[in-house]
């Protein structure tokens, strides 16, 4: 395409760049070259700037996902309140002992004890023994109270068992935990026992509030 | 319709949250028997003191009978059933011996305070009861006193004689 045919084009400005002298001379040829040039000039930094443009949209949009767009989740966990107690083993004996030699005598095995409790942050779970009743065998007895016993391990305490009111086996601190002990049972040994076998039940409740 | 499951919906979010809040404040239990097993078997302990006794020499004139120069205390303890008694006997198979002499065992009698000990009279071929105890166990205390009659017979010399308390729990 030569400068004439983009005169007959009739574009504006076309018409004034044919009058300069310049453009009527020998050099005619080299100006075309150079509008051409200039030409493909204006429209790669065209090209250049839409590229540009397109990859700046195009950096935007992504940076709209990475840093600004947000969702959420929620997360929700229920943990009730919780008490599970065992011990082992769940029976003891104490052998016959004279009184005079063995006041008191030892149970035939020490008692394991684990408390797992799950319970509110400001509140303390609770062990106690309860027993209904003395030791029976037929009409005979021998006062439940005097079984005694003592504990090693955290927070397990001694005491003495009592027919008539529960008695705490341990002293929690606040909140949840698991704990483990023992327990070491003795009964105080009389003469006035009468012969037999005797047996005595005695319930162990662990209370998470 | 729509109205019904909205009415529905808002009831659900109300009670659904209220249960899982009770559910949590729930306070909750473990539990555990330990049976406690005690035996106790039949078991008697006797015990004199002192074990040794002494009549002095006396006049039969003015001592018709010879006390002992101590008390025994006696302390019986016994393991028996609710149902049975226990017992306690004094034996005394033989006579005050010194050399070829003697003087009849029969001669020395006891009186008792204390339940439920006897007072009784020692007989070389029966074995004498010294308490009368009730049915069942128990810790028992008391104190023999013990007399010899005297008298003219008994010739000159230092007498010996040994008796034997054995205390039955049944």
């Amino acid at each position: 395409m030569n400068l004439n045919e983009y005169k007959s084009t009739g574009r504006p400005g076309w018409s004034k760049f044919s009058e300069n002298p310049l453009c009527q001379s020998g050099r005619q040829t080299t100006s075309v070259k150079k509008e051409e040039i200039m030409k493909n000039s204006t429209g790669s930094a065209l090209k250049l700037f839409m590229v540009c443009a397109a990859m700046l949209t195009f950096a935007l949009m992504m940076g709209n996902n990475a840093f600004a767009a947000t969702q959420t989740l929620t997360v929700n966990a229920s943990v009730a309140s919780r008490a599970e107690l065992t011990i082992a083993p769940n029976s003891i004996s104490f052998a016959d002992s004279s009184p005079t030699t063995s006041p008191t005598i030892n149970a035939n095995s020490t008692v394991a004890v684990t408390a797992n409790v799950r319970t509110a942050s400001n509140s303390k779970a609770t062990l106690v023994a309860a027993v209904s009743g003395d030791l029976t065998s037929g009409s005979d007895t021998i006062p439940i109270s005097n079984i005694s016993w003592t504990a090693s391990g955290t927070p397990f305490i001694a005491g003495t068992l009592n027919k008539t009111t529960a008695q705490s086996a341990a002293s929690f601190s606040n909140g949840s935990g698991s704990y483990s002990g023992t327990y070491s049972f003795t009964m105080v040994n009389s003469w006035s026992y009468n012969t037999g076998s005797y047996a005595a039940t005695v319930t162990y409740t662990l209370t998470a509030p | 319709m729509k109205t019904f499951y909205k009415i529905l919906a808002g009831c659900a979010a109300v009670v659904v949250p209220g249960l899982m809040v009770n559910s949590a404040t729930f306070a909750a239990t473990g539990t555990a028997t330990l049976t406690i097993n005690a035996t106790v078997a039949s078991r008697a302990e006797i015990a004199l003191a002192p074990t040794t006794i002494n009549f002095p020499d006396a006049s039969p004139t003015t001592s018709a009978s010879v006390p002992a120069d101590n008390p025994v205390a006696v302390t019986a303890r016994v393991r028996t059933g609710r149902t049975t008694a226990a017992t306690l006997t004094v034996a005394a198979p033989t006579d005050l011996v010194t050399g070829s002499d003697t003087i009849p065992i029969s001669n020395v009698s006891w009186t008792a305070s204390g339940a439920p000990f006897i007072a009784g009279t020692m007989n070389k071929t029966t074995a004498q009861s010294a308490a009368t105890f009730a049915n069942g166990s128990g810790l028992f205390s008391g104190t023999f006193n013990f007399v010899l009659a005297n008298s003219w017979t008994y010739n000159t010399g230092s007498y010996t004689a040994t008796v034997t308390y054995t205390l039955t729990a049944p």
